[in-house]
């Protein structure tokens, strides 16, 4: 019997990554008045779906489905974790 | 010699470079993304420009991962030359061909210009002729420029001589001015400029003709 089973990944540049796209924002947010604003940086959000006989089973494949190819470790960082929906 | 050029969805160089090998005098054909070959016969193996797969999730990421990147894969482990330009470039990174990745430019902006490159490794299975002059003029066209490496990594790229050529004026803030680099044979060559931009005087440089 197949479980869905619903993540998030979180991916962010490495620190050690000038993060030009952050820095746009923050630049824009600032000229819009947003002078609090210290620091910003971007990544991506990741909803993942899917099927497996176990949480286990699925967290596996997730983790194999990040190395493969939706991390590039050189240049980013993640986290993930299991949604309840 | 005999040399297939790779299509992917979104590749756009692809027949500048078919005319720029096939005025070279080489023998051209295509392999498409979705096969495989033995790559029995072939002498060697251009990754073109553009924008494959959309740059989705990051430029050349997915490219990397289909059937013609796995021949080429076997291809290089058993000695095969393969050059990636531009994309062709972020491709053999994200297949870890080459080492390396190509991020967002520094400016931010998608960077359109001639560029004068300085040869630091005189002798790759793609360039390999006394060239009588230390820096060649070619074209860049990109976005995501800016090559990175961790700074232990650059080290041993030095030391092996895998800096391919450096930007004497960098367009887009990569570590130690890289424009390209190559395996440590010399055989899996990667840049960013466009030497296909580059045959004829009239195109603005034929230093593009230096090559192969």
């Amino acid at each position: 019997m197949k479980n869905k089973y619903l993540f998030e990944v979180k991916v962010l540049p490495r620190d050690v990554i000038l993060d030009v796209q952050g820095r746009a924002v923050t630049k824009s947010l600032h000229d819009n008045g947003h002078l609090q604003l210290k620091n910003m940086r971007i990544g991506k959000y990741f909803e993942v779906e899917i099927e497996a006989e176990t949480e286990e089973k699925a967290e596996l494949d997730l983790k194999k489905m990040i190395d493969f190819v939706l991390v590039n470790p050189l240049i980013e960082k993640y986290q993930y974790e299991r949604l309840s929906k | 010699m005999k040399i297939l050029i790779t299509r992917f969805l979104g590749t756009n160089c692809d027949r500048d470079v078919y005319q720029w090998l096939e005025q070279r005098g080489h023998q051209v054909s295509w392999a498409w993304y979705q096969d495989r070959f033995s790559f029995e016969g072939v002498d060697a193996v251009v990754i073109p420009g553009g924008f494959s797969y959309g740059d989705y999730l990051r430029s050349g990421a997915l490219a990397a991962k289909t059937p013609v990147m796995d021949s080429v894969a076997e291809f290089v482990k058993r000695g095969g030359p393969v050059l990636g330009i531009c994309n062709g470039f972020q491709i053999l990174c994200e297949r870890h061909l080459l080492p390396g990745s190509l991020l967002r430019n520094e400016s931010g902006r998608f960077v359109d210009s001639w560029v004068e490159l300085e040869v630091e490794r005189p002798s790759s299975f793609f360039l390999n002729r006394p060239l009588g002059k230390n820096n060649i003029k070619i074209p860049v066209a990109h976005g995501d420029g800016r090559y990175f490496v961790e700074a232990q990594e650059l080290e041993e790229l030095q030391q092996r001589q895998q800096i391919w050529f450096q930007y004497q004026n960098n367009p887009n803030g990569s570590v130690a001015n890289i424009a390209g680099v190559t395996s440590e044979d010399g055989k899996v060559c990667g840049l960013m400029p466009h030497p296909e931009r580059a045959l004829f005087d009239w195109m603005g440089s034929a230093d593009g003709g230096l090559f192969l």
